[in-house]
């Protein structure tokens, strides 16, 4: 008998683990948040050579060369969890315009008093050091440049609270103000001078970076004053493959969801300095374990502002480098091939800067950065309708509290700002939320009634479609195979599901929805929703947008 | 015993195959086995090969590096290298050589110290020795033709101190106080034929003369440019004065002279084109009936003034140079540009008329960073010759 039983089991060993391990669902599907289990202690810092990766961004593709790879970040229903790169917020949670005003903050900036200089800054145009408040706090401080108060330093904090809301990792920022006589250089202070040698801090070396900086009446300066991130600084991180020495890091950067969809974060907020060197990882140990977290920073080039002057007029029409057959275009066209932003309309204002002012056919697909990098270039239209939602859900009073939150001291600009942002989140929204079948956030009730939204036609930019198509199949998750039950259709978001379903605990459904739009064809390619019944009711438990 | 090897070679078939299943009992599980896999075999980045080279270039630094441009006027394309050492926060020295197709040779150092962190002043040093064998002559004023050209020998050593300050916005001034001595000589050419053959110390004053000036000069500047070294709006307005003070035999006179400049920047469409302008003048004097060294009058012709004719074409004690250009900027590191020059010289100031002017034109591409011109293409054409120019730096 027992040998009898070893044979079977033997038998079972050999012939079954391929079933096992093919499952397309697991029981704790879908992962809403992904865990960083493996001590990543041994992670070093890098830095990042600017001209390097803007060189290498520029020129060439780097990163995996498969085309058109569907993110691999997401979970089985098209969402990114809440990782050490993201948390899901705007559109996932309830969130109010206090919270958006209040982003990652948690002090109410430097505290008074003495504030001692511990370091200059190393990198970037833009003049600045790091200080230690009185009460210890480690701060990186900026100046706004000269002629333009408040334009850096308000754009660097609205545009901090924005990304916030959208769900990066941040930097505490606030407006503070630089009093010279309350500066002291510490001892370890150090500068790296022009000619790239390190020496000793001064205080000469202060007042001649301020010479750089707008000084407010009082001879005090407005300041932008950035708490230092939790953690020992790593460095930046590349817009394509992994840390090697990072162990939680396992799927390539161009490959995760919300770098391919920062593309449109960034299109929305003209932040064009989006390069590697504007993020920053860091070392987080707790309790003897260590984890990477990965942070966004630097946004003193986004919204009109150049960082140390207003934005170009071409800045968000063209990289640094333009297209080689534009350029032997426009180099035989004797300066008659005139681009778009060359007479395109733009508000400017020393509060803000330089912006468009109109955006009535704006289409955030032919917005680009200084330089794009290798998660933008693979940005497909799922990563763009999910980071699209994540724009919409932003509303008109989060966009006011953020830019309020910028103390630009200019209403008209401020106001402008509002507008402008509104109109470029619509702008996305009319784009990307229609590109490819909209519908979202199905729900299959127990009477077998299928309900869903449609993005593109709940948010207002496009008509309801002519009727919606539902094919429903069995699906067994162990082999992956679906046998058809039948077609139904409705003129509205609801759909009844054909006779027969089985309702059995555990099993699978699986239904093709597709919409049927004289407007957009393209919904007609359908989005895949999978249902598991558990516990006496359906759970949606897979979502594919696109393939 | 039977049982107990079946027991065995079924807990060995599972431990070999199994654990991926049961791993994957759970999302959660098959994610961090993925990371559990990747932590077996960690190592540290390390930059690639030409990753490394960028990261060097782009860094600041003392060594040695290539260099292109022009040993002297007329000397064609020339290739050298240098050496640059850094001095504390922001001083440098430089040498280096260049050696050009023609067989000229110019041999450079320079060094720019006690420089204010905000640019209120510095002080510039240069040392130069050129060795240029065959310069052109072609005699002296606005009438000369392409038949009266000869060559000589030119071969000058300067050392020169300037002081700049820049007080104000826009605003630099300064002064400059330099050593010069000239060695000239019969050409190293036989056609052209040697200067000697030609001329004469009327036609050519100064010729076979090793003259040593001391020359101190002042200058004002209004420079509301982008930058100096690129610019597609603002304005640049100069003016120059030089006493040449003669401390050898060879160059018993002194004489004086001035050079003013004004170049204007019109944006258009805001900045897809460029109307560039530029009007140059230089005026010498000196004391009742003396002469001025032939070389060291003003002149036109060559890559930088009135491109269409040779270099050193036209000589004499005042010039007028005006230039228009029309540029287009099909790329932000590529400008291209139609020009037109028109220039003359003459023996008196008050003869710098727009009778008689010289003409050419000609089409450029520029290849540029935001705040210097790197290289300079032109193809320039005038009733004498056409031209192909390969330059550095800013013309105007």
């Amino acid at each position: 008998m027992m040998y009898r039983v070893a044979i079977f089991l033997i038998s079972l060993v050999l012939f079954s683990p391929p079933s096992w391990s093919a499952q397309k669902f697991y029981d704790d599907d879908p992962q809403m948040t992904e865990t960083d289990p493996e001590n990543a202690q041994n992670v070093e810092g890098w830095e990042i050579d600017l001209v390097y990766d803007l060189a290498e961004n520029l020129f060439t593709r780097p990163g995996d060369k498969t085309p058109n790879v569907r993110a691999q970040n997401v979970n089985t229903i098209d969402e990114v969890p809440d990782s050490s790169w993201f948390t899901n917020r705007a559109g996932t949670i309830q969130i109010t315009p206090a919270d958006v005003a209040k982003g990652p903050d948690t002090t109410n900036g430097p505290s008074d008093g003495e504030w001692t200089i511990i370091a200059g800054k190393n990198d970037g145009v833009t003049p600045g050091f790091t200080i230690e408040d009185s009460a210890g706090r480690k701060w990186f401080i900026k100046p706004d440049p000269p002629g333009y108060p408040a334009m850096s330093t308000g754009t660097e904090v609205a545009v901090t609270k924005l990304f916030w809301a959208l769900g990066y990792y941040e930097p505490e920022t606030h407006i503070a103000t630089l009093k010279v006589d309350n500066l002291r250089i510490g001892e370890k202070a150090t500068v790296k001078a022009p000619s790239g040698k390190r020496r000793k801090m001064k205080m000469s070396d202060v007042k001649n970076m301020l010479r750089r900086a707008e000084k407010n009446p009082d001879g005090t300066y407005r300041v932008i004053a950035s708490l230092a991130l939790q953690g020992k600084p790593l460095g930046g991180f590349r817009f394509y493959g992994t840390r090697p020495d990072d162990p939680n890091d396992i799927i390539p950067h161009e490959h995760h969801r919300e770098l391919r969809g920062y593309f449109v974060f960034a299109a929305w907020l003209n932040h064009v300095d989006c390069k590697a060197i504007n993020s920053l990882d860091t070392l987080i140990t707790d309790n003897g374990k260590s984890f990477v977290r990965h942070n966004l920073l630097d946004f003193s080039s986004a919204l009109g502002s150049g960082s140390i002057y207003a934005h170009d007029y071409w800045e968000g029409y063209e990289q640094i480098v333009e297209e080689k057959s534009h350029i032997g275009k426009d180099a035989i066209s004797f300066g008659f091939l005139i681009e778009p932003y060359r007479t395109a309309p733009f508000f400017l204002s020393r509060a803000i800067g330089r912006l468009p002012s109109n955006y009535q056919s704006w289409n955030p697909d032919t917005w680009l950065p200084r330089a794009t990098n290798a998660a933008f270039v693979r940005a497909r239209a799922d990563d763009k309708f999910w980071a699209a939602r994540k724009v919409m859900a932003i509303d008109n009073d989060m966009i006011r509290a953020a830019v309020q939150s910028g103390q630009f001291n200019d209403p008209k600009s401020e106001e402008f700002l509002v507008t402008a942002l509104a109109e470029r989140r619509d702008a996305i929204g009319r784009n990307y939320l229609t590109a490819i079948n909209p519908v979202v956030e199905p729900v299959l009730d127990d009477a077998g009634a299928l309900t869903f939204g449609n993005a593109a036609v709940d948010a207002g930019f496009a008509k309801a479609p002519q009727n919606y198509q539902a094919i429903w199949y069995s699906f067994d998750n162990a082999t992956g195979q679906s046998v058809k039950i039948g077609e139904t259709s409705a003129g509205g978001a609801r759909i009844q599901a054909p006779a027969g379903l089985a309702m059995d605990a555990g099993s699978f459904i699986r239904i093709e929805i597709s919409a049927r739009s004289a407007e957009y064809p393209s919904w007609e390619t359908p989005v895949q929703a999978y249902f598991k019944h558990v516990e006496n009711e359906w759970k949606l438990i897979g979502f594919e947008r696109m393939q | 015993m039977k049982f107990k090897c079946i027991s065995f070679l079924l807990l060995l078939l599972i431990f070999l195959n199994v654990p991926d299943a049961f791993c994957q009992n759970s999302r959660a599980e098959e994610i961090d086995q993925k990371k559990a896999e990747k932590a077996k075999a960690l190592k540290h980045y390390v930059p690639g090969k030409v990753e490394t080279f960028v990261e060097r270039l782009s860094r600041p630094r003392n060594g040695v590096f290539p260099v292109v441009g022009s040993a002297y006027s007329g000397g064609g394309f020339a290739l050298g290298v240098g050496y640059q050492k850094l001095i504390g926060d922001r001083d440098f020295a430089e040498i280096h050589g260049l050696y050009s197709i023609e067989n000229y040779k110019q041999l450079t150092a320079t060094a720019a110290f006690a420089q204010s962190p905000i640019g209120l002043y510095r002080t510039d040093l240069l040392l130069k020795y050129v060795d240029a064998g065959h310069v052109s002559y072609f005699g002296i004023g606005n009438d000369t033709t392409e038949e009266d050209k000869t060559n000589y020998g030119f071969s000058p050593v300067q050392f020169r101190a300037t002081e700049t300050l820049h007080p104000a916005r826009y605003i630099y001034a300064g002064g400059s106080i330099e050593y010069l001595h000239i060695n000239t000589g019969a050409g190293d050419r036989s056609n052209p034929p040697p200067i000697e053959q030609v001329y004469n110390p009327v036609t050519a004053p100064g010729i076979g003369t090793d003259p040593e000036y001391v020359i101190g000069g002042v200058f004002a500047a209004f420079d509301w440019r982008q930058s100096p070294g690129y610019t597609t709006s603002g304005g640049y307005y100069r003016a120059d004065w030089y006493n040449y003070h003669g401390t050898n035999n060879d160059a018993p006179t002194d004489f004086r002279r001035v050079d003013v400049e004004a170049s204007q920047y019109i944006p258009v469409l805001r900045g897809n084109q460029v109307i560039a302008l530029r009007a140059l003048a230089s005026f010498t004097d000196t004391n009742a009936d003396e002469e001025i060294p032939f070389f060291l009058l003003p002149r036109l012709g060559g890559g930088e003034e009135l491109r269409g004719f040779r270099s050193q074409r036209f000589r004499d004690r005042n010039r007028l140079l005006l230039t228009a250009e029309y540029r287009w900027t099909p790329s932000k590191f590529l400008d291209m540009a139609i020009f037109y020059e028109a220039g003359k010289v003459a023996a008196k100031a008050g003869d710098l008329d727009f009778n008689d002017l010289h003409h050419c034109w000609g089409i450029g591409a520029r290849f540029h960073a935001p705040a210097a011109t790197i290289l300079r293409i032109e193809l320039a054409h005038s009733n004498e010759s056409t031209r192909i120019i390969f330059g550095t730096g800013l013309l105007f």
